[in-house]
């Protein structure tokens, strides 16, 4: 299966080759925490997902063809 | 005029009701863009050397940028400047809402106020009609009541900013209030304005900005907005606005709780982003040329009463929340608007009475003392001691002065627990597992504050190294983070000191950061407007070659100003050096002086300044700063 993960802002400088969007090959499907370890991300950098538009926690696991966003956290007041 | 700019500077001496203009110069413009880097230059210029900051001497400079008041993203920050009665050093602080885009159209790209009136006075500016009028009748009102006063009595077209009881009262850590709820919130802008006996500042613009080429500036524009709108987190970012960070700090282990006794807050999901939208929000709000909103106005009712308040904000959550164990949204917005309309710093007032709690459970503090038990978690001891500083009646007129002085007045080892950087309170992030954020702290020119450089997604990211650690890990933060690494460390100064550079950017130009912090949007969007709206090509690098002026020159400005300056001034509290995090995510962790000091050192090598932390001659000249050399020169000897 594949997904298309988006990566924006900050989040991005941690996308191999500072990437806006990655397309990932899944042997099967998995939880989104898996898919962002994939990306070589710690989760923990990850403040919110959504999935198809949704917001999604880290333990969701994607359907094929999936589009995911990754938001890193913003900078405060 | 040069295109982009109004182009005057408007000077009021509010002890002689003097008012002068004169054009803004294109040197100037060339090597400080507008913004931070006017207010920097203005005030390395022109204001004497050891000027008392509650002096007559003391300036305070607001400055729109070459894309304030445009049709730009995010186009609505003002700068406010000064020498700053918290740090006695360069102090800044900037706002969104409406303030510099209505200077603009008024025909003014700085304002500088100087002297002192001589009683309670507004400064009343309509197009090129300057007054400085009687205040008599606003001095005393909340800031946020002060607005609507003003607002009614001069015409809803003003913008206003206005100060609250705690600038009349020289708290040093006054803020400056504008459009119900944006603040210019630290270093104590607005206790200089109580100073000069300043109550507001209300303006009136209807003038225009030269645009060297309006259709192209505009469809640039219209694309950069569009971008915005394009962006897969625009629609996550609104909802939610700043707090919505909350349950990310609590579960990386770096959330301000119980004055910084820990950095996780087992009650965080009672005060976080869905706790305001579901409990209190009534809308979200945003400002001048905002495409992503992030204000939100709330309604809350506690047992203290009801209140309307914008916020609360994350740096609101994480003082009055985590930090003062207010464990209700509820309560942490009523706390909000007592420091909005007292005009109290959400962040230094947070950090204030978190202080004085922690003073008080140790007995540092007694109950005669204070005039009542205080706790953590107990919204009237907050609201109590808040009214206090803000009337300096009894402990308050000690707590008034900012967690530095009160430490060293109360004594019995309370400095550890003075959670300051040179003198301004910490805000909203715990470092002792974020060595990185932690420099950025330390090195922040006007004290603890994190708009300077956020390096704590790069340090939970693993900043370099440490990438496989982190993929076993499963996000379970790796022990190597937590171990001195040359490698991961060298790379975090590196990050800071570009972060450090890259945020100057937007507060040159005039616009928010969070367009790009936030959702994304291309910084090099900025390059490519420039030369439709001034004609001058100006590309990112030599953007960041100013911020990186800006920086030194800030750095040297604060040698100048405070005696004995340099290194001694970069460390972080006790605290954070020698107490290990007693629980959550980052237990155990504690930052060691060796660390520190060897950050402080790989730092200003890099910096390109002594050992002592100040730039040297051969720095500053290189970045153009050679009438700064002489004064760093001297107080390096």
């Amino acid at each position: 299966m594949k997904v298309r993960v988006n990566a924006f802002g900050q989040m991005r400088e941690l996308f191999p080759g500072r990437q806006a969007q990655v397309e990932l090959e899944l042997p099967a499907p998995v939880s989104l925490r898996d898919i962002i370890c994939e990306l070589g991300i710690n989760p923990l950098i990850v403040m919110m997902c959504t999935v198809d538009g949704q917001y999604r926690d880290k333990e969701f696991v994607p359907e094929d063809g999936a589009e995911i966003v990754l938001i890193a956290p913003p900078a405060g007041g | 005029m040069a295109n982009g700019y109004a182009g005057q500077i408007l000077r009021v001496n509010l002890s002689t009701k003097g008012v002068a203009k004169q054009p803004l110069s294109e040197e100037l413009i060339q090597e400080f863009v507008g913004g931070r880097g006017f207010v920097a230059k203005l005030l390395w210029d022109e204001l004497p050397p050891g000027t008392d900051p509650l002096g007559e001497d003391n300036m305070v400079v607001m400055a729109a940028g070459p894309l304030t008041g445009l049709f730009v993203p995010g186009s609505g920050k003002t700068h406010f400047g000064t020498k700053s009665p918290a740090t006695g050093g360069y102090g800044d602080s900037n706002m969104g809402g409406h303030f510099a885009p209505t200077m603009k159209y008024a025909g003014y790209d700085v304002i500088i106020v100087t002297g002192k009136a001589a009683g309670p006075s507004i400064l009343v500016v309509d197009d090129s009609r300057v007054e400085v009028r009687d205040g008599a009748e606003y001095w005393g009102m909340g800031a946020i009541d002060c607005e609507k006063a003003l607002k009614d009595d001069l015409g809803e077209e003003f913008q206003i900013i206005t100060v609250g009881p705690a600038a009349e009262k020289l708290v040093k850590y006054a803020c400056i209030s504008h459009d119900f709820g944006r603040q210019a919130g630290r270093t104590g802008v607005g206790t200089v304005f109580g100073s000069k006996n300043l109550k507001a500042v209300a303006v009136r613009g209807t003038g225009t900005i030269p645009v060297v080429d309006p259709a192209g500036a505009l469809e640039k524009g219209k694309a950069m907005y569009q971008s915005c709108y394009n962006k897969p987190g625009f629609q996550g970012w609104t909802p939610f606005g700043t707090a919505g960070i909350t349950d990310w700090v609590n579960e990386v282990g770096a959330f301000p709780t119980r004055n910084f006794q820990t950095s996780y807050f087992k009650k965080y999901k009672e005060i976080n982003g869905a706790a305001l939208r579901e409990k209190i929000l009534v809308t979200d709000k945003g400002c001048f040329g905002c495409p992503i909103p992030c204000g939100k106005y709330s309604r809350a009712r506690t047992k203290l009463g009801q209140v309307t308040v914008e916020g609360p904000e994350y740096e609101t959550i994480a003082l009055l929340g985590g930090n003062c164990s207010l464990d209700k949204i509820e309560e942490v917005a009523y706390a909000n608007y007592i420091c909005d309309q007292l005009g109290i710093d959400t962040i230094s007032g947070g950090a204030v009475v978190s202080f004085a709690v922690e003073c008080f459970e140790k007995g540092l503090l007694s109950e005669t003392q204070i005039g009542r038990k205080i706790a953590f978690g107990d919204l009237e001891s907050i609201v109590y001691l808040l009214e206090k500083i803000a009337t300096r009646e009894g402990i308050g007129d000690l707590l008034a002065e900012g967690v530095r002085t009160a430490a060293a007045r109360i004594g019995g080892g309370s400095d550890k627990f003075a959670i300051h950087i040179k003198g301004l309170e910490w805000s909203g992030y715990e470092c002792r597992n974020a060595p990185g954020m932690m420099l950025s702290y330390m090195t922040a020119d006007v004290g603890a504050h994190h708009n300077r450089a956020w390096a704590l997604g790069f340090d939970i990211s693993g900043g370099s190294g440490s990438v496989t650690d982190l993929i076993q890990g499963k996000g379970e933060r790796p022990a190597s983070l937590s171990v001195f690494d040359p490698a991961a460390y060298a790379a975090k100064v590196d990050k800071v000191i570009e972060l450090q550079h890259m945020r100057p950017m937007f507060d040159l130009l005039g616009v928010c950061r969070l367009q790009w912090v936030e959702i994304g949007m291309e910084v090099s969007h900025y390059e490519e407007i420039m030369p439709l709206i001034s004609g001058k090509q100006m590309s990112l690098a030599d953007l960041l070659v100013v911020s990186e002026r800006v920086w030194n020159l800030t750095r040297a400005f604060s040698a100048r100003e405070i005696p004995g300056f340099g290194r001694s001034f970069d460390y972080p509290p006790g605290r954070f050096l020698e107490e290990r995090i007693p629980d959550g995510p980052s237990a155990g962790r504690v930052m060691s002086k060796e660390e520190a000091d060897w950050l402080l050192d790989e730092y200003y090598r890099k910096r390109g300044w002594d050992e002592n932390g100040l730039p040297t001659a051969a720095t500053l000249e290189g970045l153009g700063l050679g009438f700064a050399a002489e004064t760093a020169a001297s107080r390096a000897k």
